[in-house]
């Protein structure tokens, strides 16, 4: 196996990291969204980055796109918008890329790639979160559309989206099936709810959308119709990958700053950095980095090769959300006072952290689907 | 119109930059002052901008770079023999590619590179190619296929000179900051094919150049930017008022500070 970075991906690593120090940790846009900040990123071509040359994009391998995201996680300390671009990319655009039809490609792909229009997914409802399956949103054949009603919740970049991923009832009997729609933020009948406020990733707007009598024309189902659970399946895969990739940067950003801080701080006549206390915590997020790089090069190697990731990301999420809030905890413990303050951005990037055991599917159902995975696998 | 900008690359611990990632080598600030000059003239007359640049495999960094920033084409003096050059034998072998490059009507150097602050090569270049050399550019104010209007700096004043063309000149000023480029941009330049000479290539023998063609060499390089050891101090801004207090008045003898 070779772990070798190319060149030119070390390059690409590095430029990212120079564009985000240069461009996006402005304090004013860490608690907002920022057009500037986003038509800063779309000039720089991140958007497109997997997706083919003829829709704007940079045709580069998912190995490529893991070492970019994990050095913009590592640049860019705004973790709130970081969470729009990856919703932006993985889990609406790229579905288009992979499942949608030629006519959903010409539409949308070009103008998402360059930035011109914001994605979103809506699978979550009110009363349907882990279970999302138990979805009430409904869609009915009318003619040439589908009529849409019910409503999602918690829809990351749900305020400043122009493209909505929605997933929605097409059949109750004899089984439930689901389909998604590509639903266009101008649509009648379509209402996008206020900015829902949260304890942290403040740059990235939260909303309900609602759906009454919204009309969707039939030619913008997205992969075949009654078999959006596929979809959700692939949508789930790709986020548990890649929403979490920066976050392997940020635990690097944040221990580089423990390391920094633990050497000038003195105690008892001498760096803190030489008790083991303090150390210790600093080795552990050393090897849970390491542990999440390994973990990622070989899930960007499936995913390079079109084999399906679905244990693996599983497992992935699982351990990178765990880490990241447990170096995030331990930041915190490692500056003290200093970093229960604002100024020092430490508590910041712990209710930034926390997150991330509940979105991508809870950290609960990932053990769940891990204890399946590790009472029918067989080691030979 | 053809211009050709000399650039080399330096280690990065010269050229003091905030952000040094992953590389050992940046490219000279001078010549990227020179190289970003250069670039700009294409806003005003049609030009075709070749960048050169001697040095081992640590340098293809820049050299991407210098595609990125907009250069047309980017020629590498790539030969082990180059090693080594001081400033006599370095302007020989830019001499012999500028010769094979053949077309050029405006060369555009750096003043100086940061790791050795000779500022010679630039007039050794003229000489040999027996062509105008202006100094000491602080800007290019507008160039025409015939001459270029320059701004120059001397110690307490500022030229403005036209120069007839061909001509080398170099610049007094310089950046660590590049222009912003999408990564579409660095990918299409890390895809350009880089024209790589060797001794052989441009017949330079191998007394003519590298340590046996020079007339010094180099010993030792270290940097000058001396990080003396400090203390951090943590306090409340009371606190630091009294000791900064402590250290200007124990300094400067000011009596009429009030607390």
């Amino acid at each position: 196996m070779d772990f070798n970075i190319s060149k030119e991906q070390k390059q690409l690593r590095k430029e990212t990291i120079k564009f985000a120090l240069n461009n996006l940790n402005d304090n004013k846009y860490v608690e907002k969204f920022s057009r500037e900040m986003w038509e800063k990123i779309s000039n720089f071509g991140i958007l497109g980055i997997t997706v083919d040359e003829k829709y704007g994009g940079l045709n580069e391998s998912y190995l490529t796109a893991a070492i970019v995201f994990e050095a913009l996680g590592y640049a860019c300390k705004n973790n709130g918008l970081i969470f729009v671009i990856n919703n932006h990319i993985w889990v609406a655009q790229n579905l288009i890329y992979l499942y949608g039809s030629q006519v959903l490609k010409d539409k949308y792909l070009c103008d998402m790639t360059a930035g011109k229009r914001i994605g979103a997914i809506a699978i979550t409802e009110a009363e349907s979160g882990s279970d999302a399956l138990s979805m009430t949103t409904m869609a009915v054949e009318d003619g040439d559309d589908y009529i849409l009603n019910g409503s999602k919740m918690f829809i990351s970049n749900g305020p400043i989206a122009d493209i909505f991923i929605v997933f929605a009832v097409t059949q109750t009997e004899p089984n439930k099936r689901i389909t998604a729609f590509v639903v266009e933020k101008n649509s009648e009948g379509l209402k996008i709810g206020s900015d829902i406020e949260k304890m942290g990733l403040g740059a990235c707007p939260t909303s309900e959308i609602i759906f009454e009598n919204c009309r969707v024309p039939k030619e913008n189902i997205l992969g075949r119709f009654n078999q959006g659970s596929i979809l959700m399946t692939s949508a789930l895969e790709w986020e548990r990958v890649y929403e979490f990739v920066p976050h392997i940067g940020a635990m690097q950003r944040i221990m580089e700053k423990c390391i920094e801080h633990t050497k000038g701080r003195k105690q008892f006549g001498k760096s803190i950095s030489e008790y083991q206390a303090v150390s210790h915590k600093i080795a552990d997020m050393q090897v849970s980095i390491e542990m999440a790089r390994l973990m990622l090069y070989k899930i960007a190697w499936l995913k390079d090769n079109n084999k399906t990731a679905f244990n693996e990301t599983s497992i992935f999420k699982l351990y990178v959300s765990e880490n990241y809030i447990k170096t995030c905890r331990d930041a915190l413990q490692i500056f003290g006072a200093y970093g229960y303050t604002k100024e020092y951005e430490i508590e910041r990037e712990l209710r930034d952290a926390l997150a991330c055991s509940i979105y991508s599917g809870t950290n609960e159902m990932q053990k769940n689907t891990i204890f399946k995975i590790a009472s029918t696998s067989i080691f030979m | 119109m053809n211009i050709i900008v000399c650039v080399k690359s330096v280690r990065s611990e010269f050229v003091g930059s905030e952000i040094t990632i992953d590389n050992n080598y940046l490219m000279n600030p001078y010549d990227l002052f020179a190289l970003q000059s250069a670039i700009d003239l294409k806003l005003q007359i049609d030009c075709n901008v070749t960048c050169v640049s001697m040095g081992a495999s640590v340098i293809k960094d820049s050299l991407v770079k210098c595609y990125a920033l907009g250069a047309d084409n980017v020629v590498w003096l790539k030969d082990s023999v180059f090693a080594g050059s001081d400033t006599v034998a370095t302007s020989f072998i830019l001499y012999k590619a500028i010769k094979e490059i053949s077309k050029y009507d405006l060369i555009v150097c750096g003043g100086v590179a940061v790791d050795g602050e000779t500022g010679q090569v630039p007039a050794g270049l003229a000489q040999r190619l027996n062509i105008r050399y202006v100094p000491g550019v602080k800007e290019i104010i507008e160039v025409t296929k015939d001459s270029v209007l320059l701004k120059t700096s001397c110690e307490k004043y500022d030229n403005i000179l036209k120069v007839k063309l061909p001509a080398i000149i170099s610049f007094s000023e310089f950046t660590t900051t590049t222009k912003n480029f999408s990564l579409i941009t660095l990918k299409r330049a890390q895809k350009k094919d880089i024209n790589i000479y060797t001794s052989s290539d441009l017949g330079i023998d191998e007394s003519m150049c590298g340590i046996k063609g020079s007339k010094t060499k180099v010993l030792d390089m270290e940097s000058n930017f001396n990080k003396k050891d400090g203390e951090r101090i943590i306090g409340n801004s009371s606190e630091a008022a009294k000791l900064i207090k402590k250290l200007v008045i124990g300094k400067s003898g000011v009596k009429n500070y009030d607390e």
